[in-house]
C-alpha cells in the first residue's frame, strides 16, 4: 500500500494506482477527456494535469502512478488556467455545432466546456472540412468532431480485436480512420458501435433513424408494430436519470403504445423461440450426432459479421437460427398478419435494440426478407428511443404499467436473460436439459456462465453425458476460445467445448453500442443484476414453457426445426472479405 | 496493356485493373482471373521478404523498406499480403506506413520536381516558386500529376543555401530560380514523357 496526500487529504491505495483513480477514492474529481474506465490511459488530452509538491512540471494524473509520500494538488490557479488553455486549444479544432450534434447534451467535451464557462464565440476555429462517413448505415463518423483521444481506436483494436479504426499520419496531421482511404463499410468494421459508446464527443454516433419511424407513425396507411429487446428494459431508465438496472418493461409497453404503435411485442418472446430452435439444434448435433460440434450461438449480428470475415472456418458450427429480432419480424408479417387479417405490406415493424449492428442485420442476407417483405423495417437503438420519448411529451417515468400484445408478447425468465453475457447459454441449457432428460435442472441458475470474466467455462451433466460449454464476450476474447477448438481439430482430438456463446460487446447486450452513454463495469454489473432480477420475477423460467411459443408451434410453425420453421426462422452464412478494397 | 502495367509494378494494382476494365469495357472478372496469377507473384515476393526478416525485432519496418525499394511505394495489395504473412493487422501496417514520411502509398511520378523551402530559400521567395509550380501542374506539393508523370514536393533544406532559392529537377539541382523559369522547367519535364501505366 502507498500513502500519499491529495489536496491535503490522506489517501492509501495499492501500488500502481494512478493519481486519477486515487483521487476518485477521496472524492476528488480530476477532469479528463481521453481516459475511460474501460481503457488504458493514453495521456492524449492533457486535461488531467496535476502538480506534485517540489516537482518542476505538471504531470498527467491518468498515466502517473501515485507514489509514497507524494503531495498532489489537483486544483489551483495555474493548473486550472492550463486546463482552460488546453480545452480552448481542443475547441479551436472543433466545429461549433453543438445544437445540431447527435451528442448534444450528453457530450463530455461540451459539459467540460460548460464547467469552465468558456465563451465559445471567442474561440478562433480551425476545422478541416472532411465529409462524414455514413457508409455503414449503422454508425456515422464525423471526423471534424474527433479530438484524437484514442478511445475508439483502443476499443476497436484491443477490446474488440476488429481493427477497423486506426490512427493514421502523425503529429498535427494525426487522424482517426480505417486503414487506407477507404470507408468504414469497406473496412473490417462489424458495426458493434463500441466506438460510439466510448467516444467522448459526437464524432461517432449511431445513424439516427427516428425520422423514418415518425413518418411511419404518422402514416395512416401503415400499421406500426414494435418490439423491445431484452436488455433495453433495464437500461433505458438511465436516459431519464434512473439508476442502471431499473426494469421499466411495463412503462415501455405503455409508452410505445402512446407513441402510436398499434401492437407492442417483446423480443423476449422471440428469444424464447430462438432457444427452442437452438436447443433443438444442439440436441440434434450432441445427441443424434447430426452436424458438427461445437455449436456456436449466432444471435449477435456483430459476431456473425466478425465470424464471416475472420473466423469463417467455423461457418458450419454456427447455429442457423436467426436472431430474436429477425424471428419476431418475420412472424409479425406472417403469423400475426394472418391471425389479424392484416396486409403484411402495410405492417411497419420497428425494433428497439441495444445495438448499432442490428441496423445492419436488417438487410444482412436475403433470409432477412423471409416474409416476402423486409421483416424488420427499422432498428432503433436505446438512445434513439429515449430521444423519441423525450420529443413526444410522454411523462415516461410516471406512466402506469402497460401490457404487451398477445401472440408475440409473453416471455419467460430464460428469454429476458439474453441481454446479459452467458444468458443465451443459460437459457439454452435449461431447455436442452429438459429436452434431453424430460426433467428440469435442479439448479436452473447456471452460475458458471454468469459474470464479467471475459471467457467463462462450465460443465453440465445432461442425462449422463458431460456437456462442456464456453462463453465469450468482447470480441477479443473469442480468439482464445476458437483457438482451443482449432488446436483440438488439428490434433484430431474431440472439441474442448460442445456449445459456445459469443456476444460482441463486453457484458453482452446490456453493454451494447447503442445503449445509454457512460458504460463501465460497475454499470454493466447493475444492468446485469436487473436482467437476472427480471428472470427471478417470472413465474415461468423455461423458454419451451412459454404458452405463446407453444401455441405458435401448434397453430402455425409445426415442429422445431420443421420445414416451416426452417423457412422462416433460419439463415445462412458465407465467408466475406475482411477488406472490400 | 496489362503487360506494361505488370512490367512497371510487378503485378496489377487493383485501382489500375478497375480503370483498365472500365476503359476496355472488359468484365472485371476476366481481369481478376489474370490478376489471380499475378497475385501469386506478390505472395512469393512477400514470403521472400518475410523469411529474410522473420525473427528480427522490428522486422515490419525492414520489410516495408524492402517492398518500397522494389516497387517505389507500398502497394495496397502487397501490404495486405504482408498482413496475412506476418500476422500483423493491416491497420497497424498502415499506422506505421503513414507515420513515416519516407514510406509512400502511391506510385512515385516518372519525374520529380522538388522545391526547397528551407529558411534561406524561404526568405528568397520559394513561396512564389511553389505557387507557380502549383499553377503550372495543377497539383499541390506532395502530389503526382494524374498521368503519373511528375511528382511535386517541397523539402526543408537541400544544403544549397548559397544558391537560394533552389529546386531539384530529376536529381539535378538548380539555383537562383526565378518564377519565370518554372514554365520552361515544367515544359522540359513534360516533353520527356515516359510510358507509364
Amino acid at each position: 500500500m502507498i500513502t500519499a496526500r491529495i489536496n491535503q487529504i490522506e489517501v492509501q491505495v495499492p501500488e500502481g494506482t494512478s493519481i486519477l483513480d486515487a483521487a476518485r477514492r477521496v472524492q476528488v474529481k480530476i477532469p479528463t477527456l481521453c481516459k475511460h474506465k474501460d481503457l488504458l490511459a493514453t495521456a492524449a488530452c492533457g486535461i488531467c494535469i496535476v502538480r506534485n509538491k517540489g516537482g518542476n512540471r505538471l504531470i498527467r494524473a491518468c498515466c502517473t502512478p501515485l507514489e509514497q509520500g507524494m503531495e498532489i494538488t489537483t486544483h489551483d490557479r495555474e493548473i486550472v488556467d492550463v486546463r482552460r488553455s488546453t480545452l480552448e486549444l481542443i475547441l479551436s479544432n472543433h466545429p461549433q455545432a453543438c445544437l445540431t450534434c447527435g451528442r448534444n447534451g450528453e457530450c463530455e467535451l461540451q459539459s467540460l466546456a460548460a464547467d469552465f464557462n468558456i465563451p465559445m464565440e471567442s474561440i478562433k476555429r480551425y476545422v478541416k472540412d472532411v465529409p462524414p462517413d455514413t457508409s455503414t448505415g449503422s454508425i456515422i463518423i464525423d471526423f471534424t468532431k474527433c479530438i484524437k483521444c484514442g478511445r475508439c481506436v483502443q476499443v476497436c483494436q484491443d477490446v474488440q480485436n476488429v481493427w477497423a479504426l486506426s490512427f493514421l499520419d502523425r503529429g498535427i496531421n494525426t487522424r482517426m480512420a480505417p486503414a487506407g482511404d477507404i470507408t468504414l463499410a469497406e473496412s473490417p468494421c462489424v458495426k458493434c458501435g463500441q466506438c460510439s459508446a466510448h467516444c467522448p464527443t459526437g464524432a461517432i454516433v449511431e445513424n439516427d433513424e427516428t425520422p423514418a419511424v415518425w413518418e411511419a407513425l404518422h402514416d395512416k396507411d401503415k400499421v406500426c408494430v414494435v418490439q423491445i429487446a431484452p436488455s433495453v428494459r433495464v437500461t433505458v431508465g438511465e436516459a431519464f436519470g434512473l439508476p442502471p438496472g431499473t426494469n421499466l418493461t411495463g412503462k415501455l409497453y405503455a409508452a410505445l403504445r402512446r407513441l402510436g404503435f398499434q401492437a407492442v411485442f417483446d423480443t423476449n418472446f422471440s428469444a424464447d423461440l430462438t432457444i427452442v430452435e437452438e436447443a433443438s439444434e444442439f440436441l440434434e448435433r450432441f445427441v443424434h450426432k447430426r452436424g458438427p460440434l461445437p455449436l456456436i450461438t449466432s444471435c449477435c449480428p456483430s459476431w456473425t459479421d466478425f465470424m464471416e470475415k475472420r473466423h469463417y472456418d467455423f461457418i458450419d458450427n454456427f447455429s442457423t437460427a436467426k436472431s430474436p429480432q429477425q424471428m419476431l419480424g418475420v412472424l409479425a408479417k406472417t403469423y400475426y398478419a394472418e391471425r389479424l387479417k392484416l396486409d403484411p405490406a402495410k405492417i411497419f415493424m420497428v425494433s428497439i435494440m441495444p445495438c448499432t449492428a442490428k441496423k445492419y442485420e436488417l438487410s444482412r442476407t436475403e433470409e432477412m426478407f423471409a416474409s416476402g417483405f423486409k421483416d424488420v423495417d427499422v432498428a432503433l437503438t436505446t438512445r434513439e428511443l429515449a430521444r423519441m420519448l423525450k420529443q413526444s411529451g410522454i411523462d415516461f417515468l410516471n406512466l402506469a404499467e402497460g401490457e404487451p400484445d398477445s401472440i408475440l408478447g409473453s416471455y419467460t425468465g430464460a428469454g429476458t436473460i439474453f441481454g446479459a453475457t452467458g444468458g443465451v447459454m443459460e437459457a439454452a441449457l435449461r431447455t436442452a436439459y429438459f429436452y434431453a432428460t424430460g426433467k428440469k435442472l435442479d439448479q436452473i441458475e447456471v452460475e458458471a456462465v454468469r459474470g464479467l470474466a471475459g471467457v467463462k467455462e462450465g460443465k453440465l451433466n445432461v442425462g449422463g453425458a458431460e456437456v462442456r460449454v464456453a462463453v465469450a464476450h468482447g470480441l477479443a476474447n473469442v480468439e482464445t476460445v476458437l483457438d482451443r477448438v482449432r488446436e483440438a481439430r488439428k490434433q484430431g482430438k474431440e472439441s474442448p467445448y460442445h456449445f459456445i456463446e459469443v456476444m460482441a460487446c463486453p457484458g453482452g447486450c446490456i453493454g451494447g453500442g447503442g445503449q445509454p452513454y457512460g458504460v463501465d463495469n460497475e454499470r454493466r454489473k447493475l444492468r446485469i443484476a436487473g436482467m437476472y432480477q427480471d428472470d427471478r420475477d417470472r413465474k415461468i423460467r423455461h423458454s419451451h414453457e412459454n404458452p405463446e411459443v407453444i401455441r405458435l408451434y401448434d397453430d402455425f410453425l409445426g415442429k422445431p426445426l420443421g420445414p416451416r420453421a426452417h423457412e422462416l426462422l433460419h439463415t445462412r452464412y458465407t465467408a466475406r472479405p475482411l477488406y472490400k478494397r | 496493356m496489362l503487360d506494361k502495367v505488370e512490367q512497371k509494378h510487378g503485378f496489377i494494382p487493383r485501382d489500375i485493373s478497375d480503370e483498365v476494365a472500365r476503359l476496355l469495357e472488359v468484365k472485371l472478372e476476366r481481369l481478376r482471373r489474370i490478376q489471380g496469377k499475378l497475385d501469386s507473384t506478390i505472395r512469393r515476393d512477400v514470403q521472400q521478404h518475410v523469411s529474410h526478416w522473420r525473427n528480427e525485432e522490428g522486422n515490419l519496418i525492414m520489410i516495408l523498406h524492402a517492398i518500397q525499394n522494389q516497387h517505389g511505394y507500398i502497394p495496397r495489395e502487397v501490404a495486405m499480403e504482408l498482413s496475412r504473412e506476418l500476422g500483423v493487422k493491416l491497420a497497424r501496417i498502415y499506422e506505421v506506413i503513414t507515420f513515416y514520411h519516407y514510406f509512400k502509398l502511391v506510385p512515385p511520378g516518372a519525374h520529380s520536381l522538388t522545391v526547397c523551402n528551407g529558411t534561406a530559400c524561404y526568405l528568397k521567395g520559394s513561396g512564389d516558386l511553389i505557387n507557380e509550380v502549383r499553377a503550372q501542374l495543377g497539383i499541390a506539393e506532395g502530389q503526382t500529376t494524374a498521368d503519373r508523370q511528375i511528382h511535386f514536393d517541397t523539402v526543408r533544406c537541400i544544403g544549397c543555401c548559397g544558391m537560394a532559392p533552389a529546386m531539384v529537377v530529376d536529381g539535378k539541382t538548380c539555383g537562383h530560380v526565378k518564377t519565370s523559369d518554372i514554365p520552361g522547367q515544367v515544359a522540359v519535364l513534360k516533353a520527356k514523357k515516359e510510358k507509364v501505366a
